[in-house]
């Protein structure tokens, strides 16, 4: 049974042309497809600006896909909801936490209302199995009970990404779509993070789409890699075998590319010194 | 040479709950022109607050304490114009969060040509110009098509550009860059990191660079200074930051480092949970979770102590660098 199913996924965006009314189309995602068995891991790692976030809109349904198709759970996703049933299980089945920690939460309501109200949704819990479960979710991504009456803008940017962790993992979903979820976070916190997200799944079975710029975060939570470039997939297999013996020329760049000892951003982007245009 | 920026006990409360409370506790480093600081550590830990605190962009409700001093001159008692001068022209900031820090209505050519028309009295098309060439610089395609968009029209990583672009444009004396490239992938951060550098070389203009990446910090800076609920609680030479951490915390956050050459078991973690500053007691505020903690650092708070080139708030600091240096195992280097 797949957790998720990709086909032939392609978004295009109409964008404004130089006069101002003329528009042409921009491809953002090029008939990228893959698939995400139940409790696998798929990375997907690649440019900025190569479509990684408009594939997790697009999962989500926050994006309608230009073609393609989508199906989590082996159900499909296409067609727009019928019901508000229907509404509340495709929440329930993928979650997703973004890029921007500001956007997956609602700057008015506290970090703990916010748990409360995905556990009503889509959980059985009375009040007060609410209320542990909500203090077991944030203990579980290094928060508090003090975080829990805390507006988002009172957080720190990893506070607040750590609270829209708390969130996903509280409608217990079958895939949760992680949008960068872990670089605001410092290495401890996201050792304890990535090391939760490892646990939960060998636990429950829950699948992630992982989308990061860290390789080493990539090697750590995925079993599978997909490398984008310009809305394609360049590269795609085992995570190992993408990282020890990449086979694309841009893998290869974006390994030679990792901040290590000694490192030089001039000769890693061949660029003289101070070469800079005025 | 006088230094370009001194901040000197810095202290800033902020309301949480009913009640102000501690978030930063006497912060002092300096900066000269031309040099790097990079700034790691916990979340949460009030690096974001120490970048704002001096350019004075503070939350509603804060209190602070201390001095901050910018080329010679006491931010503390500037007046609202010579801030406003400051931020435009002196001090660029480069926000953690782009998508809160741009506003969303306005066109990208707008938010990089507003202050070059408004403030240099640029003219239209020259400002444009000199948008869509920094733009380039920071390795985005076609920037003239960028420059027609929103910013929902644009990436994470390409709006975290955009943001860069417009403090290089500005051409200030100091950067305070607030986690720069975290959206970005490590081949264009190698673009933007090498066009900071050679500005740093031709203008000997000056950044603290806020990161959670600790290699990235140690090759691109002068020194790395280590936070910690609210204390600033090492700097020391980049050169020495990844072999040679003397704070427990540092040697600890060096540790839970992912590999990337393997897939480790569990990544270590530091045991127990962060602490945050306001609730730091009477004695070190990592001693709840310092595996080399002793009765003293329970009791008192250390003072940092200066080391040749490093400063360390530690009771065991002399002795650890006596011992060598902290043994952060060979192993976490090996790569
Ligand atoms: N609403 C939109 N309208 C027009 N173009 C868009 C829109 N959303 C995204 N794009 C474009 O689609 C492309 C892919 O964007 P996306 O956000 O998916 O990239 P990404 O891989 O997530 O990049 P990053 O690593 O920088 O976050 C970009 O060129 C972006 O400008
Ligand atoms: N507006 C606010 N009101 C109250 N508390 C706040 C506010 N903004 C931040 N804080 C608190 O101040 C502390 C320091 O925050 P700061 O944003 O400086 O952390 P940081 O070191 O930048 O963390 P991160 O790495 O997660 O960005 C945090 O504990 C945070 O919860
Ligand atoms: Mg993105
Ligand atoms: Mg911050």
């Amino acid at each position: 049974m797949s957790a998720v199913v990709a086909e032939s996924l392609c978004k295009t965006f109409r964008v404004r042309g130089e006069a101002g009314r003329v528009h042409h189309e921009f491809v953002a995602v090029d008939d990228v497809s893959f698939t995400v068995a139940r409790g696998a891991s798929l990375g997907i790692v690649g440019e900025s600006g190569s479509g990684k976030t408009t594939i997790a809109r697009m999962l989500s349904g926050l994006e309608r896909a230009s073609s393609g198709t989508i199906a989590v759970a082996d159900r499909d996703r296409s067609t727009p909801v019928r019901s508000s049933g229907e509404r509340r299980r495709r929440g329930r089945e993928l979650q997703i936490v973004f890029q921007d920690p500001y956007t997956s939460l609602d700057p008015r309501q506290s970090v703990g209302a916010c748990l409360e109200e995905v556990l009503r949704l889509h959980t059985q819990l009375d009040r007060a199995g609410r209320r542990s479960r909500i203090l077991e979710l944030l203990d579980s991504v290094g928060l508090d009970e003090r975080h829990a009456s805390s507006l988002p803008r009172a957080l720190s940017g990893g506070q607040r990404q750590r609270a829209a962790i708390a969130r996903a993992l509280a409608a217990e979903p079958i895939v949760i779509v992680l949008d960068e979820a872990v670089s605001a976070l410092d290495v401890s916190v996201q050792a304890q993070v990535l090391n939760l997200l490892g646990e939960l799944r060998a636990r429950t079975g829950v699948a992630y789409v992982f989308i990061s710029h860290n390789l080493a975060v990539i090697r750590q939570v995925t079993d599978e890699a997909l490398v984008l470039r310009r809305g394609r997939v360049v590269e795609r297999g085992p995570t190992e075998t993408v990282l020890d013996a990449p086979a694309h020329e841009y893998t290869q760049r974006l390994l030679a590319s990792v901040p290590v000892p000694g490192w030089d951003p001039h000769a890693v982007c061949g660029r003289a010194p101070a070469e800079r245009a005025r | 040479m006088s230094a370009l920026l001194e901040v000197d006990q810095l202290a800033v409360q902020l309301p949480i709950g009913q009640r102000l409370r501690p978030v930063l506790h006497d912060v002092s480093f300096t900066l000269a022109r031309g040099e790097v600081l990079a700034v790691v550590g916990e979340s949460g830990s009030g690096k974001s607050m120490t970048a704002r605190a001096i350019v004075r962009l503070l939350p509603p409700g804060a209190a602070s304490s201390g001095r901050v001093t910018f080329d010679g001159t006491d931010v503390g008692s500037a007046t609202r114009a010579q801030l406003r001068e400051l931020r435009a022209r002196r001090v660029g900031m480069i926000f953690q969060d782009p998508r809160a820090a741009i506003n969303p209505i306005h066109r990208i050519g707008d938010f990089l040509t507003e202050a070059l028309v408004r403030d240099r009295r640029m003219r239209k098309a020259e400002a444009h110009e000199r948008a869509v060439a920094v733009l380039g610089e920071v390795g985005i395609d076609d920037p003239g098509r960028r420059l027609r968009q929103h910013p929902h029209e644009l990436s994470g990583g390409m709006l975290q550009r955009v943001m860069i672009a417009s403090v290089l444009l500005a051409e200030p004396d100091l950067i305070l860059a607030d986690e720069p490239t975290t959206a970005l992938d490590v081949t264009t951060q190698a673009e933007v990191v090498a066009v900071l550098g050679d500005l740093r070389r031709e203008r000997a203009m000056a950044m603290v660079f806020i990161t959670h990446d600790l290699e990235l910090a140690a090759a691109i800076s002068d020194r790395v200074a280590v936070m910690y609920a609210g204390y600033l609680v090492e700097t020391l030479p980049a050169a020495q930051a990844l072999e040679r951490p003397i704070h427990p915390y540092t040697e600890a956050l060096l540790r839970s480092r992912p590999e990337l050459s393997r897939r480790m078991a569990a990544i270590p973690q530091i045991p127990g949970r962060p602490l945050a500053a306001h609730e730091a007691t009477g004695g070190c505020p990592f001693q709840p979770r310092c595996s080399y903690a002793i009765e003293r650092c329970a009791a008192e708070r250390p003072e940092p102590v200066r080391l040749g080139g490093e400063s360390v708030m530690c009771h065991r600091a002399q002795e650890r660098r006596a011992a060598g240096s902290a043994p952060v195992g060979e192993g976490t280097l090996v790569r």
